[in-house]
């Protein structure tokens, strides 16, 4: 079969960094080709080498069998290249069509809009890529919207696409849709590099998976004869332990309850309506739901950072105390820790050293305190001791700014602080392996079971289902703001040993 | 490179870049650029006069650059310190001339410093306020403040508190009075440096403290790098916008202690003769840090006194570039920097 694009001895250099180490790599045409690797693992790299953003040092590109020197994305584009951001590139304000043509615009004249919505509606029919091209794009869910980057790829001509994370934002259904058109386009001759870090969906779509670690090609297997297990360590290079133990356990006295919340933003929008939870000592209550369904503000009112001007009622109490209406502080001080949905923007001080970071939001704990200052042998001592017991990469004696460790390392940072703090009653979880590579997964998931076990209560909210059926003791399903189902200890603990089955049901509860 | 060990290396390059510009300057006005610059330096650091010109200009820099470093470390630009000063100064001379002649020190001092800080706090605490309660960006309404403030106190000077036929208010009582140098030296400079260098230093060691060695200064520095994390952590960013803010006005109304208390000895238009713009310039300079501000006072007070010491030679107005420039190069050097370091 006739190749794609042909990479040979792809090397690339960002200081004394390599990014890319002497990368080999075919993509056959028609195939949908997985390129799957840690954060920091090079894939980024070598999609902006093929798409032109990036130049590489040594090596060359071949595409449909012509080598190509790219120095600009024009000219990938001109060569049939196209790609999908992670972050979409689209104007919110104008149509679907609009969107489409911008820059493309085929008459300088007149544009022949009618006909150019035909195309559009044609193209999508064909491809399950369904779209109004009257539509305002800012008027359009985020599924919607991907759609449309894909058809602007088509409309171009594009014969090669490249997808970057393209599952990060969307809901199960979705995703199974977006699975159904790159196969119909790949059956059209058209070729598909994904870029990925979930194994399931490149088992579940892709016909060959590339792996890489550490700038440097693994391998390239066959999708079809290769297995999670066999996938994940490849990518991190020693067999890691995929599902975490999780053994039942009878849960205690109720910690946290949630009684009809409602929270609407200072705009007048509903985010939050008539919501109510209550997690107990010793379990873990998992949230499930596509992001933009309120998980964010249940946070900040949990939290306290809410903003103020909103309207809200009902009740959050900890342990028969409200807490609704408190700042962080007070909050903090009652047993509760948070680890925040984003970790560089409100968990940590980048240009902190680890030692700082390891006391940030505990410094008014006077056990690191000496004068009016800290007791910097002691801040010394603790992040010792969390650098061990949470098996943090760094250098310690150095104090290094936290900016300069890899994401897992930042996030056990964070685990660590948040999960030590004295008289600790409620932990409260958000995305906690959000850009974490599997090795830090693994430990991450171990020390969140580990609390639970000791007693704690803890809140889990993730977007990612696999997370929150491996850790949860129960399962809300969250959609507009309102828990829409809850699944029992019972429901969870054979959904979680019978395997995808629970996925799917959550999966219809979120949308 | 990391990006700690460029930050004393710009400022170096900044000033040497502003340097060379200006004695291109110099040599198209026709002169020797070496000789103005020995000059200058004959003219500052060999004389007794000249030396306590550069300390007594040094010394109100001190206190301004330290009024605009401070905010900035919570990401308040603070553009009103003249104002502040302006109100400080004020505040003091209207102090000092209401109590009694016979005051001791021990009461006088005190009054009258702490007048003018709280003038100078609460000026600088009024685009605080707007800042914290309505998100009125603080440059916009300190550059306004800097207005109002002049307006005020030149129109209180003038219709209120001017001796007649003058432009400057009564004397403050001989208790408030900072005495000079010479006069506690022993030496006979003739200078307008006074004991107020000082409280110059001893504001600059309270603020190195307060950054690098309180609990306040740690959690200060987190609002300044991530206002959101801080938020999160428990930190209350609006209290340290406020705070930050009336110990920058504060610093700036001690300004006072060098023009009024220990110089002057009343207030009178055009007392503070942009001392609080400079402020901006000797704070960035420094990039923010107190310590530096020393070294970085007192490279401007250099450059303003030594300008004037050769104005016979060339104009003051080459010296006044030479400031713009090198802060202009500050600004503009990381990100040259970052660039080429991109390819």
């Amino acid at each position: 079969m006739a190749e794609a694009i042909r990479l040979s001895g792809i090397t690339r250099h960002f200081g004394r960094l390599k990014a890319n180490d002497n990368v080999s790599l075919t993509i056959r045409a028609g195939s949908i080709h997985a390129l799957v690797g840690e954060n920091g693992a090079g894939k980024s790299t070598l999609s902006n080498i093929v798409y032109g953003l990036l130049r590489p040092d040594s090596g060359t590109i071949e595409i449909e069998g012509r080598p190509v020197a790219f120095t600009s994305t024009h000219q990938a584009i001109e060569a049939g290249i196209g790609m999908v951001h992670q972050h979409f590139m689209l104007v919110p304000t104008l149509t679907v069509a609009e969107n489409i043509i911008l820059g493309r615009e085929r008459s300088k004249f007149r544009l022949h809009m009618k006909r150019l919505e035909k195309e559009i509606r044609e193209l999508g029919l064909r491809h399950g890529l369904e779209v109004d091209p009257d539509k305002l794009v800012s008027s359009l869910s985020v599924g919607e919207q991907q759609r449309v980057e894909i058809l602007k790829l088509l409309y171009r001509q594009a014969r090669i696409l490249i997808l970057d994370e393209p599952t990060a934002v969307l809901s199960p259904p979705e995703t199974e849709r977006l699975f159904t058109t790159l196969r119909s386009l790949a059956a059209e001759g058209r070729s598909i590099l994904l870029i990925t870090h979930k194994l399931d969906e490149v088992l579940a779509v892709s016909d060959e998976v590339s792996v890489m670690r550490k700038g440097a090609l693994v391998g390239t297997i066959p999708a079809g004869s290769a297995t999670r297990e066999e996938l994940a360590r490849m990518m991190v290079g020693r067999s890691v332990l995929l599902k975490t133990e999780n053994p039942p356990q009878a849960s205690g006295k109720p910690v946290l309850c949630i009684d009809r919340l409602d929270c609407d933003a200072p705009d007048g929008s509903k985010k939050l309506h008539q919501l109510s939870i209550t997690v107990h000592e010793g379990e873990i209550y998992g949230i499930a739901g596509v992001e933009g369904n309120g998980q964010s503000e249940l946070l900040a009112l949990l939290w306290g950072t809410y903003d103020r001007h909103a309207e809200t009622a009902g009740s959050i109490t900890l342990n028969g105390h409200s807490i609704l209406g408190m700042p962080p502080s007070a909050i903090a001080g009652m047993g509760v820790s948070m680890i925040p949905e984003d970790r560089l923007k409100s968990a940590i001080v980048p240009d902190y050293g680890i030692e700082e970071n390891l006391i940030f939001g505990r410094h008014r704990e006077s056990g690191f305190h000496r004068g009016i200052g800290f007791d910097h042998d002691r801040i010394h001592m603790n992040a010792g001791k969390m650098i061990e017991r949470y098996d943090i990469r760094c250098s310690p004696d150095a104090n290094p700014a936290i900016s300069t460790l890899s994401g897992g390392n930042q996030q056990k940072i964070v685990l660590a602080r948040e999960m030590e703090r004295p008289g600790l009653k409620l932990l409260v979880l958000a995305q906690p392996t959000r850009g974490v590579d599997i090795g830090a997964i693994e430990l991450i998931h171990k020390r969140i079971i580990d609390a639970r076990k000791s007693g704690l209560a803890i809140l889990l909210i993730s977007s990612e289902l696999e997370e929150v059926i491996a850790l949860s003791s129960r399962i809300g399903c969250i959609f507009k703001g309102s828990i829409r189902h809850e699944f029992s200890a019972e429901a969870v603990r054979k959904g979680r040993e019978e395997g995808s089955g629970l996925e799917k049901e959550i999966g219809l509860h979120i949308t | 490179m990391s990006r700690k060990s460029l930050q004393p290396i710009i400022p170096t390059l900044s000033l040497l870049f502003a340097l060379a510009a200006g004695s291109l300057v110099i040599a198209a006005t026709g002169n020797s650029p070496v000789e103005v610059y020995i000059k200058m330096i004959r003219s500052t650091f060999a004389s007794g006069y000249g030396t306590g010109q550069v300390i007594f200009r040094a010394t109100t820099l001190i206190l301004t650059g330290l009024a605009v470093a401070l905010p900035f470390r919570v990401r308040l630009f603070n553009i009103g310190v003249e104002g502040q000063l302006l109100m400080g100064s004020f505040a003091a001379a209207l102090c000092g001339m209401s109590l009694p002649q016979d005051t001791s020190t021990a009461i006088a001092l005190p009054a009258v410093l702490l007048s003018a800080m709280a003038a100078g706090s609460f000026w600088a605490l009024i685009a605080g306020w707007l800042k914290v309660r309505y998100g009125v960006n603080e440059v916009i309404s300190s550059i306004m403040l800097n207005f109002i403030a002049l307006g005020i106190t030149g129109y209180l000077l003038t219709t209120r508190f001017a001796v007649p036929s003058t432009v400057h208010t009564p004397a403050i009582a001989d208790g408030s009075r900072l005495p000079g140098l010479d006069a506690v030296l022993g030496l006979s400079w003739h200078s307008p440096a006074n004991l107020s260098v000082l409280v110059a230093i001893g504001a600059t060691a309270g603020a190195a403290i307060l950054l690098y060695a309180s609990r306040y200064g740690y959690a200060m520095i987190a609002v300044g790098l991530n206002p959101e994390a801080a938020r999160h952590a428990g930190i209350d960013t609006d209290a340290h916008t406020l705070s930050a803010m009336a110990m920058g006005g504060a610093i700036a109304g001690l300004g006072a202690a060098n023009l009024v208390l220990g110089y002057k000895h009343w207030f009178e238009a055009g007392l503070t003769s942009g001392a609080g713009f400079m402020g901006i310039a000797v704070a960035l300079l420094a990039g923010a840090n107190p310590v530096w501000i020393v070294f970085s006072a007192l490279l401007f007070g250099w450059l303003d006194y030594g300008g004037l010491s050769v104005n016979t030679m060339v104009p003051k107005d080459i010296f006044m570039m030479v400031q713009g420039l090198t802060i202009l190069a500050i600004i503009s050097f990381p990100a040259l920097f970052r660039n080429s370091f991109r390819k």
